[in-house]
């Protein structure tokens, strides 16, 4: 990786972080930023911490949650993700996912029995008081915030940290990156592929982005066995099973972190019709079809001109 | 004669009078008539004006303050067409990325 970006990197939320600063004196404080707010988010949307709010909510059988702000505007960035989707993107797929066995923390999964999986209770459903502060979920329905919660967290991240520093910043957490402040000369130099961890040597591309966030969505990564079957953790909320792999990895640029990865997501579950979704959008993006195929929308870079 | 003014030369003086009043008591109700016409026309044309302000202020109104949902209201009720795709409501970046030969300072993938 390249050497002359001051960076620091740590475990949280599952994923691996990495801060960027543009000025090596102000990356100690970034860090420090971040960390606050992963935090807090890991307080609020963990679906498998037993104190988080999202974990009261889902235990509280129909009876109205009082929630702190956090969680509010965590619950209303799910609630716009699945509405602009049309509910590709729904928060109430959380039974889905215990149901299709990702119950417990990733790491934790082993090999299980067949299981039955059932659709989502539908988006719709969710009750956001915001005056009382309070969320109500009909009883039997519970939400994940899988698709939008952790880069919510990048951007408030970058966000809070540009607040603090003077230099740029960028805040990756596993594949979704944000940005805020002035980009080094050149910009940001992201190598995209299938795993978050892996490094520059990996089958993919390595870009430069300036501004905005970058978020990345693929069916590589976390997996786990089932009546024998692979499964993976992006379940279309119609049906409650894995989506078609029609791509197994789709990276979107977008203004916010939080964008690139609702429309990253998207891409995987929308299968073949999502490149042209992405380029009406105008969003650009890069999507590896399962035989490593890339296609490229609205004016993602093309592959050979980055190649070395 | 038993005194007073012949009954033949009091009854012309007694019609005449008479005319004279019922005269004036016409061209009154007339008047009054006419001022309430008057009256009832401003009144429809300050009532059909009322009316016409309020719808326009009322358009003015929903335009500026368009969107807004209840604090109590639940999640569906700011939702629009089921069927529609909002994706113009995702913001694309102003600047795209660009092709770089740097080495990545980071790496963005499935997590």
């Amino acid at each position: 990786m390249k050497a002359d970006i001051p960076s620091t990197t740590w475990s949280a939320l599952g994923s691996t972080v990495v801060v960027l600063t543009t000025e090596l004196p102000e990356l100690r404080e970034a860090a420090a930023a971040v960390r606050t707010v992963l935090a807090e988010i890991d307080r609020a949307c963990s679906r498998f911490r037993g104190d988080s709010e999202l974990s009261q909510l889902n235990a509280a059988e129909g009876q109205p949650v009082r929630v702190g702000a956090l969680f509010i505007r965590a619950t209303r960035c799910a609630l716009r993700a699945a509405r602009i989707t049309a509910g590709d993107l729904d928060p109430t797929i959380g039974a889905s996912l215990r149901a299709a066995g990702y119950d417990s923390d990733f790491e934790a999964l082993r090999p299980g029995g067949a299981v039955r999986f059932t659709r989502a209770a539908g988006w719709r459903c969710v009750e956001v008081d915001e005056e009382a502060a309070t969320v109500r979920l009909p009883k039997g329905v519970e939400l994940d915030f899988g698709a939008t919660a952790k880069a919510l967290a990048a951007d408030l991240a970058a966000a809070t940290v540009a607040e603090r520093i003077d230099g740029g910043v960028l805040v990756g957490l596993g594949g979704d990156i944000a940005t805020a402040g002035v980009a080094p000369v050149g910009g940001w130099p992201i190598r995209v592929t299938d795993d978050h961890r892996d490094d520059e040597r990996a089958v993919g591309q390595t870009i430069a982005l300036t501004v905005g966030g970058l978020a990345t969505s693929s069916t590589t990564r976390r997996r786990w066995v089932r009546g024998g079957e692979q499964i993976h953790h992006i379940l279309d909320p119609r049906t409650g099973s894995p989506a078609a792999e029609h791509w197994r990895t789709v990276s979107v640029a977008a203004a916010t972190c939080v964008d690139a990865n609702i429309a990253a997501t998207t891409a995987i579950i929308r299968g073949s019709s999502a490149a042209g979704w992405l380029e009406s959008a105008g969003l650009p993006a890069r999507l590896t079809a399962r035989d490593g195929a890339v296609t490229v929308a609205a004016g993602w870079p093309l592959e050979q001109a980055a190649a070395c | 004669m038993k005194g007073g003014q012949p009954e033949g030369a009091r009854r012309p003086l007694r019609q005449t009078a008479a005319s004279q009043v019922a005269a004036a008591r016409r061209q009154a109700v007339l008047a009054r008539d006419a001022g309430l016409a008057r009256i009832s026309k401003v009144t429809r044309w300050l009532t059909a004006a009322v009316v016409a302000l309020s719808c326009a202020l009322a358009v003015v109104a929903a335009n500026a303050f368009s969107g807004q949902t209840s604090g109590s209201a639940p999640a569906q009720a700011e939702s629009g067409n089921k069927k529609k795709d909002s994706a113009a409501e995702l913001w694309a970046p102003s600047q795209g990325p660009a092709a770089t030969l740097e080495s990545p300072a980071v790496t963005s993938g499935g997590s």
